[in-house]
């Protein structure tokens, strides 16, 4: 479930600026009324089947029906509003796959979103194809997702806006050479994601992050004595609720746009526009002052999502539960995730190396791993068929992937292959991995398992390199955790979309503690020493603090009366060494198939 | 397995040569259940596994599939057993075709199934999908992928 919660609409708090900052501020300041209006069409991804208590049609409506209602009663009517005042911009943002269904089902809708995209009225920002934790996996498979979705939007001639903004207002430091590679140019950082690193301090008008720029999504009064800048965020929020007064798509009887809550939503942008507010774009707002304000440099920041006090971060998607937690089970689903990612790499490496035609087939397990990686199968508040979709998606994947390794292995006239995704190369073995002899624990780890009984092993695989594997008995406790030992060195891991690792200050935060999803699984425990998780049995979050060096991770959807096991690696090493584990591990794995 | 044991009884009793006697049996396994569809339908499931091959038989029942395909639905389908030893899972997958529907949104065309189910360890819990693709190929943009899960013991 995305989120069944009644929120005070940034709108309120941007009327309320509005109505101040004009005796705050200096004489004359360029005034700008932003945007974020996300909206995702899987917002109940899969359908309301079993949401209710019973079957009634009326209410559990089919995946398609969702769809079609989040697009007629809370996406066609925003449209409208802005058809209606050519003289006002905004962004809105959506999955590629959002696009598809608009374009397959409600022409109209994609009519009038051409017609304000084209025009530049409106921005149509889109990072992924599929409202999926991309955070949480490597960057091939966000870079498929983003493939598809510029083909997408090419397909339906809708342009595609250079500002970013994602599922969950996913966000860190290391998005900025992925966007700058595919032509993106501005990221809106989440205000709330900002704060809970740095406080609550006014942001600074505009930032460089790398070779893009970056803004806040908090508003923001600007005056350097020569320039005067008010910015006012009037929605950031799910684009879903804004004509729908707060209701979402879980509830599809309330869940409709009314001429009360449109005019509402009119009349504020006139009382905005009434204070000297510009209601615009953010690429235009950055263009406006780009040539006046000096980008300023942002202090460190670590991945995460927009409501880090609400969800502890991406815990809530990686280990933590919400409310229908009877049916979650993060591990399981982010697993699989996980191995479908690695074995879609190797079925394109053997199909490469056989000289297998099978790139629509790759395509096509690549495109069902976008929607298997879906935040709401594990997230804010998944029920039983969200948790399912993303099970049934990632299966799929797997089952085209293994078809092609398959059939690779028949050219090849093998029976059993080793496959390197990372140097392509693909050759006749049937040992296996090194497995390593059992040795005595370098280190001590804290296990906690309730009623589950637990065990420990440590396999040294290479000299400092150690496999550690926990296996859980059956029991009833749901959470699982393990927490190795550390030191208060500098945090060291990956940040998302990237492929080398940083290291950050740890005193450089606010924050008490720090969820990381971990993309190739490395995270540091102290100048000499890293431990992976091996996102095939293990993809949960990684829990830092400034206080302690120790590093937690924690599942407490791990299903009752199943077993389970987790394997992480252990790597001694400045960190090059662990860097190249993680990725022939996570990230461009070697596979014995 | 039950089943592979009464061929062999049956084989001894109707006075098989020696040779023919100690053939050694092709072991099966054998997983059978029913799991929900989409949370509300159902699929009674039956996987038989062998040397030869794996044959996967589901019948799916209380479901609304919006014309896609007559229902019930039985569906027979030759696959395989996958194994993904560093992530203790296995695959169970199978296909089988549908003749051309005459409704829903493969009218005209027909249907390709996949099955798709993972179980970790040695779990009873099995978990994935059917999906329909419209058209003779098992891939691309599937026109509905139906979730799968419950229990499906070894027999």
């Amino acid at each position: 479930m995305g989120r069944v919660r009644v929120k005070t609409r940034a709108f309120a708090a941007a009327l309320l600026s509005a109505s101040l900052l004009p005796t705050l501020a200096r004489a004359e300041p360029r005034r700008f009324a932003l945007s974020a209006m996300h909206f995702n069409v899987q917002y109940v991804a899969g359908g309301l089947a079993g949401f209710y208590g019973d079957a009634d049609p009326a209410l559990e409506l089919t995946a398609e029906q969702v769809e079609d209602q989040i697009i007629a009663e809370s996406f066609e009517p925003v449209l409208d509003i802005f058809l209606d005042h050519p003289a006002w911009g905004a962004n809105v943002e959506m999955q590629g796959y959002m696009l598809d269904v608009i374009a397959e089902r409600h022409p109209e809708a994609l009519e009038k979103l051409r017609t304000l995209s084209v025009s530049g009225q409106i921005e149509v920002m889109s990072f992924h194809y599929s409202d999926q934790l991309f955070m949480a996996y490597p960057r091939e498979d966000w870079e498929r997702s983003a493939d598809l979705t510029r083909q997408t939007f090419d397909k339906y001639g809708v342009p595609l806006s250079t500002t970013v903004f994602c599922q969950e207002g996913q966000a860190g430091a290391g998005m900025a050479e992925a966007m700058a590679d595919h032509g993106y140019e501005t990221l809106i950082f989440p205000k709330n994601l900002f704060s809970y690193q740095h406080g609550d301090a006014d942001p600074a008008p505009l930032y460089q992050l790398g070779s893009v720029q970056m803004v806040t999504s908090r508003g923001l009064s600007f005056d350097d004595g020569k320039d005067g800048v008010d910015t006012s965020w009037w929605f950031v929020d799910d684009g879903e609720l804004l004509v729908t007064g707060d209701n979402n798509p879980y509830f599809p009887e309330v869940f409709k746009a009314t001429p009360a809550h449109l005019a509402e939503v009119v009349a504020s942008l006139q009382s905005l526009e009434a204070a000297g507010y510009s209601i615009t774009t953010v690429a235009k707002y950055v263009a406006a002052i780009a040539g006046d304000v000096t980008p300023a440099e942002p202090p460190p920041l670590l991945d995460g999502t927009w409501q880090p006090n609400s969800t502890d971060g991406i815990r809530r998607w990686l280990g933590g539960f919400g409310l229908w937690w009877r049916d979650e089970r993060d591990n399981d689903v982010r697993t699989l995730g996980a191995i479908a990612h690695r074995e879609l790499l190797a079925a394109e490496t053997a199909a490469a190396a056989a000289g297998l035609a099978a790139s629509e087939e790759v395509a096509a397990g690549f495109r069902l791993l976008a929607l298997a990686q879906v935040t709401d199968a594990t997230g804010i508040n998944p029920f039983r068929g969200e948790v399912e979709y993303g099970i049934a998606h990632a299966t799929e994947a797997l089952r085209i992937a293994r078809s092609v390794i398959d059939r690779s292995k028949e050219t090849l006239g093998e029976e059993a292959i080793r496959i390197d995704t990372q140097t392509g190369e693909v050759s006749p073995d049937g040992a296996g991995p090194e497995e390593g002899s059992v040795v005595d624990p370098p280190i001590a780890i804290e296990v906690t398992s309730g009623d589950r009984d637990s065990e420990v092993t440590f396999r040294r695989i290479a000299e400092g390199h150690y496999v550690v594997t926990i296996r859980f008995g059956v029991g009833d406790e749901r959470l699982l955790s393990v927490t190795f030992p550390g030191t208060l060195t500098d945090l060291f891991y990956t940040p998302g979309l990237t492929s080398e690792p940083v290291r950050v200050p740890r005193d450089a935060f606010v924050f008490d503690h720090f969820q990381l999803a971990l993309s190739d699984g490395l995270i540091g425990l102290s100048e000499g020493r890293s431990v992976i998780k091996d996102q095939a049995t293990v993809h949960v979050a990684a829990e830092v603090s400034p206080t302690t060096g120790d590093v937690r991770f924690g599942d407490d959807t791990a299903p009752a009366g199943e077993t389970a096991t987790w394997v992480f690696h252990l790597v001694d090493g400045e960190g090059a060494e662990a860097a190249a584990v993680a990725r022939g591990l996570n990230v461009l794995p070697r596979l014995w198939r | 397995m039950r089943r592979v044991f009464a061929l062999a009884a049956v084989a001894l009793v109707f006075g098989c040569s020696v040779d023919e006697a100690v053939r050694p049996v092709e072991t099966a396994e054998v997983w059978e259940g029913t799991l929900a569809v989409d949370v509300r339908g159902a699929a009674d499931v039956r996987v038989v596994s062998s040397r030869s091959g794996l044959l996967a038989s589901l019948t799916v029942r209380d479901l609304d599939v919006a014309g896609l395909f007559p229902m019930p639905l039985e569906f027979e389908g030759e696959g395989s057993l996958e194994g993904f030893p560093e992530a203790r899972l296995t695959l169970t997958t199978a296909t089988a075709a549908l003749p051309s529907a005459t409704t829903g949104p493969c009218a005209g065309k027909p249907i390709a199934l996949a099955l798709s189910l993972s179980r970790r360890g040695d779990e009873a819990r099995a978990s994935g999908s059917l999906t329909a693709y419209c058209g003779e190929k098992a891939y691309g943009v599937p026109a509905r992928i139906f979730r799968l899960t419950g229990d499906l013991p070894r027999q």
